[in-house]
């Protein structure tokens, strides 16, 4: 019976132009979405493969250096007696010039579904440029944003996970608020389906099948040919996309006959399920968001600076500070005595920079540190109760499936200041071993290598909760709905 | 209804209409509010759906205060401790001071605690350095999870999205009322006319939206600080008042006329869920690839301007140029005879220089953002809200404009501050002289970064074409109710 019900429901769509209307409008934002989203990613990566040329030439560049201070043809410029006057040639075997020169580029790869959906990837810069300078200067400055006009930018990206969040649905409630409603109110069809054999049950079932597997079907093949142009269509991130998409729709399909089942009539099924739209989608997302985030979760970032000003200023105020600094430096970072060291390791102009630079780093790090436990509490929180509303629960999921989450932008944030840490010390190992950079330490220098965090069950948890919910809703609607006599 | 019910119902249209057939158009209007208001105060949705718009806006505009608080009490002390530092930082030269340079931060909106815009999206943190004009970052944004762009936590965008849908579908079930019960004609038989009892269920679904969202707003009232700040909460208010009148007037309008249509509802749903969350985002995309804009295109250009001018710590063509030019004016032969610092001048040459060329790039990627605006406007036309939300961001000054002018004022302040310390070394020391450095006193001198605050009516025009496109979909809503009234009125039903 329930096939023959689905048969003439698919029949009544295909009779209707407003069904068609629909259907071509899903289609058509469905394939903008695709196009908007894989023009992001195209930028991404684009602005992450102009640095890497950037950094290749200034490279070829440093070695072109170190090859014509090899076969003689050029002197490094000495830096004690440089006046400005003609060309500067830097010696890049000195340490001390090489934190200036040798760059590295630290870089986030762009997530595995990239693309599909675009997360905070538009907020956050997606490399660095590496020196052994302080990391609050490359911090700081930022890096070139790849969407410059703040109206687009506050507006968010039309991406294929915003279609189906709040495309799909809006599209579900359109065939889905008056499924059985309208039916009972105008008796169009109830008596002539009880008459062959049909329970309103199973009408019920086969509007919600037919209808669902509509929606659900665009939003699968969106997904498919979004996957197959990333390749990665055979991924256990497409997997579990494609699930995520699933069970999220089935969950909207469930919630939708569940008010269908209420039997309110069409006015007051449209506005239920209307104004549950409006709350799951509008509302809920971001007053949860809210609710939950911690306070001072900018405090830390926005006040670094003034406190690495402050311990600048403090280690530089005389040459007492000046002497103390140092001593405090050499002992609990460099661990170092320099009166058993090298007299060429206590070079003091350099360690004089280099002692405020390793001051400033820590205190930035730290401040950046504590910024970051601060976010990821805030995660923690959203991991914790984020299924107040399944919505934001569900994107965060999606989210981090695609590689696109602020955990991983966050890691990647810890991961480069960690590489900078180790740069900057193969700086001062340099300088206190008396050593000069080689053409093969320059080119076998340590490269960033980028780390995907773990997401745990997170992303899984959540996408269970929300198969759990649609299978609750599908048995309350179905349980419910009054039952028609055979 | 039950049929009792619809009696009763009847019978009130009907007295309406017969008491004060005789009477003037206002009375008559009077009545059918009257009316209508009590229905909707009878219908336990509406009210029970105005109520949980009136405690979502409420809860928007408390935790609205409460972000913003807590962000402009950490810009705020971070600003201070910055200047304290640079007015307490040790004796140091003058050009190193500059490249040390100094952070600022971006002033509070007037309005940000309930419409904070684009700002949380943009940069709020500049860092001042010599030779260059850094971008700002630390986009609030950019710590959180991005939330809901889509629907807006904010008190302004949540009023004027959640608010109007809701005045939209109130107004279509309110409009569409009669058809769906199959009253018209009896409606009609009684000799009622349409005009005034359509305008009085586009009032009193406006008013219903309206009562919802007062608390709030008075609330939000007492909040207000400053003049400007009133002037612009004022012109807020109305703006809203504005919108979510027409959006009740477009739903009653479609109700009426589609009252009875199988997807009628969801028709107007669907439209309003396009043209108000989906297409202005196709056409920010569309607008971005017909004009494209990227800051790292501005930089490669800006790039290969400034190797054309002075380099206050290069070896260019320029430099030599400078340097004759400097010897000719003081007529000396060596730059080590000149009585002034001559690397401090080749440094402000260098910022001069760069200066121009950011001065006229900037201006042209300006230029390009703006047609990027015009193209963005296009999604007015799909409804009014995306007009509104535009409105509302340049009311409560939280707009793109905003954040240029903070732009614009951390550039003025770096210039002048690296102009005023070149000067400095260039007159008191030597060429050559690195190790130079002023009084002690001297960087206490400078006064800290306080940009000039732009009233609302300084920016009049930004405001002028959203305002217009508003009054444009009033006069929609408008004409859409007259031709309502006269199918009802004329029309077979």
């Amino acid at each position: 019976m329930i096939r023959s019900l689905i048969r003439l429901d698919m029949a009544l769509l295909n009779r209707s132009r407003a069904f068609w209307l629909l259907l071509l409008l899903l289609a058509v934002s469905a394939a903008f979405a695709l196009v908007s989203g894989l023009d992001w990613r195209n930028r991404y990566v684009g602005a992450a493969q102009a640095a890497r040329v950037q950094v290749a030439e200034d490279r070829a560049l440093l070695a072109k250096v170190y090859d014509d201070l090899e076969a003689g043809i050029r002197t490094p410029t000495d830096d004690e007696s440089y006046d400005g006057d003609g060309e500067y040639i830097p010696d890049p075997r000195d340490p001390y010039v090489a934190g200036y020169y040798h760059t590295q580029l630290a870089e986030l790869p762009a997530g595995s579904l990239l693309g599909l959906a675009t997360g905070s990837t538009e907020l956050r810069t997606a490399y660095h440029l590496i020196k052994s300078v302080p990391i609050a200067n490359l911090v700081r400055i930022g890096e070139p944003a790849e969407r410059v006009n703040p109206g687009a930018l506050a507006a968010g990206r039309f991406d294929l996970l915003a279609f189906i969040i709040y495309l799909c649905p809006l599209a579900l409630v359109i065939l889905l608020f008056d499924a059985v409603a309208r039916e009972l109110e105008r008796n169009e069809q109830a008596t002539l389906l009880a008459g062959l054999g049909a329970t309103q049950r199973e009408l019920l079932l086969a509007r919600g099948i037919t209808r669902g597997s509509v929606i659900l079907s665009i939003a699968l093949a969106a997904s498919v040919i979004g996957l197959a142009i990333l390749g990665q269509l055979l991924s256990m991130a497409a997997l579990a996309w494609l699930l995520g998409v699933t069970l999220y729709l089935l969950f909207w399909t469930t919630l939708l006959l569940g008010v269908a089942s209420l039997r309110f009539g069409v006015v007051g099924s449209a506005a239920i399920s209307v104004a549950l739209w409006v709350i799951l989608l509008l509302v809920s997302p971001g007053l949860t968001e809210r609710g939950l985030r911690p306070p001072g979760l900018l405090e830390p970032r926005v006040l670094a600076d003034a406190e690495v000003r402050r311990i600048v200023r403090e280690a530089s105020a005389d040459e007492d500070a000046r002497q103390a600094a140092k001593a405090k430096v050499a002992r609990d970072y460099w661990r170092i005595d320099f009166a058993k060291a090298p007299a060429c390791a206590n070079r003091e102009g350099v360690l004089r920079e280099y002692v405020l630079r390793r001051l400033s780093d820590e205190t930035y790090a730290k401040a950046m540190r504590t910024g970051r436990l601060r976010e990821a509490l805030y995660d923690q929180r959203l991991n914790r109760w984020g299924w107040l509303s399944p919505v934001l629960g569900f994107s965060r999921a999606m989210e981090m499936f695609a590689g696109v989450e602020p955990a991983r932008q966050r890691a990647f944030e810890e991961q480069v200041f960690s590489f900078h840490a180790q740069w900057r010390n193969r700086v001062t190992d340099a300088l206190f071993t008396c050593h000069r950079f080689t053409r093969n330490d320059f080119e076998n220098a340590p490269q960033f290598q980028w780390r995907e965090p773990k997401n745990g069950f997170v992303p899984w948890l959540t996408i269970l909760f929300v198969a759990i919910l649609a299978l609750l809703l599908g048995r309350f609607a179905l349980r419910l709905y009054p039952l028609y006599k055979k | 209804m039950s049929p009792k019910n619809k009696l009763d119902y009847m019978s009130k249209h009907s007295k309406a209409n017969s008491d004060l057939a005789a009477s003037n158009a206002t009375a008559r209007f009077s009545s059918y509010f009257s009316l209508e208001w009590k229905l909707v105060l009878k219908d336990r949705g509406a009210i029970l759906t105005a109520f949980s718009l009136a405690v979502v806006l409420l809860v928007a505009f408390w935790s609205g205060k409460r972000a913003d608080q807590s962000e402009t009490e950490a810009l705020h002390s971070a600003a201070e401790r910055v200047q304290a530092e640079w007015e307490s930082q040790p004796p140091r030269n003058p050009h190193m001071a500059a490249h040390y340079g100094i952070l600022v931060y971006r002033p509070r909106a007037p309005l940000q605690a309930i419409e904070p815009g684009v700002l949380p999206y943009q940069g709020a943190v500049t860092f001042l350095e010599a030779h260059r004009r850094n971008a700002p970052v630390l986009s609030p944004a950019s710590v959180r999870v991005a939330e809901s762009r889509y629907g807006g936590t904010r008190f302004s965008p949540m009023l004027q999205v959640t608010a109007g849908f809701l005045a939209l579908v109130l107004g279509y079930l309110i409009g569409a009322r009669e058809a769906q019960r199959a009253m018209l004609l009896l409606l009609r038989g009684l000799g009622i006319k349409g005009g005034l009892r359509i305008a009085a269920k586009a009032l009193v679904t406006g008013t219903l939206v309206l009562l919802a969202a007062a608390p709030a707003l008075l609330l939000a009232a007492f909040q207000v600080d400053s003049e400007d700040g009133a002037v612009r909460f004022l012109a807020l208010t109305a703006g809203s008042f504005i919108h979510l009148f027409i959006l009740a007037g477009l739903g009653v309008a479609a109700g009426t006329w589609l009252g009875t249509a199988r997807f009628g509802l969801a028709t107007v749903a669907f439209a309003w869920g396009m043209g108000v969350l989906i297409l202005p985002r196709i056409i920010d995309v569309a607008a971005e690839q017909i004009i494209p804009l990227t800051q790292r295109e501005i930089n490669e250009v800006i790039a290969a301007d400034f190797a054309e001018g002075p380099d206050g710590h290069g070896n260019t063509e320029a430099n030599k140029v400078f340097e004759q030019e400097i010897l000719k004016q003081y007529g000396v032969e060596r730059k080590e005879d000149l009585p002034v610092n001559f690397d401090a001048l080749l440094m402000q040459a260098d910022e001069e220089h760069r200066g121009k060329v950011y001065d006229l790039r900037l201006a042209e990627a300006d230029a390009r953002r703006k047609r990027q605006d015009r193209i963005r406007r296009i999604s007015w036309i799909f409804g009014p809200t995306p007009a509104m939300l535009d409105l509302s961001v340049r009311i409560a000054g939280a707009d793109a404009g905003t954040q240029r002018r903070f732009d614009q004022a951390a550039e003025t302040f770096r210039r002048d501050l690296v102009s005023r310390l070149n000067n400095h070394m260039a007159t008191n020391s030597r060429t050559g002289d690195w190790e130079w450095t002023p009084d002690d006193e001297y960087y206490a001198s400078f006064t800290a970064f306080n940009p000039p605050q732009h009233k609302l009516t300084d920016n009049l025009n930004d405001v002028l074409p959203a305002t217009i496109a508003l009054g444009l979909w009033g006069l929609l809503m408008l004409g859409s109710l007259v031709i309502v009234a006269k199918r009802f009125n004329h029309n077979p039903l």
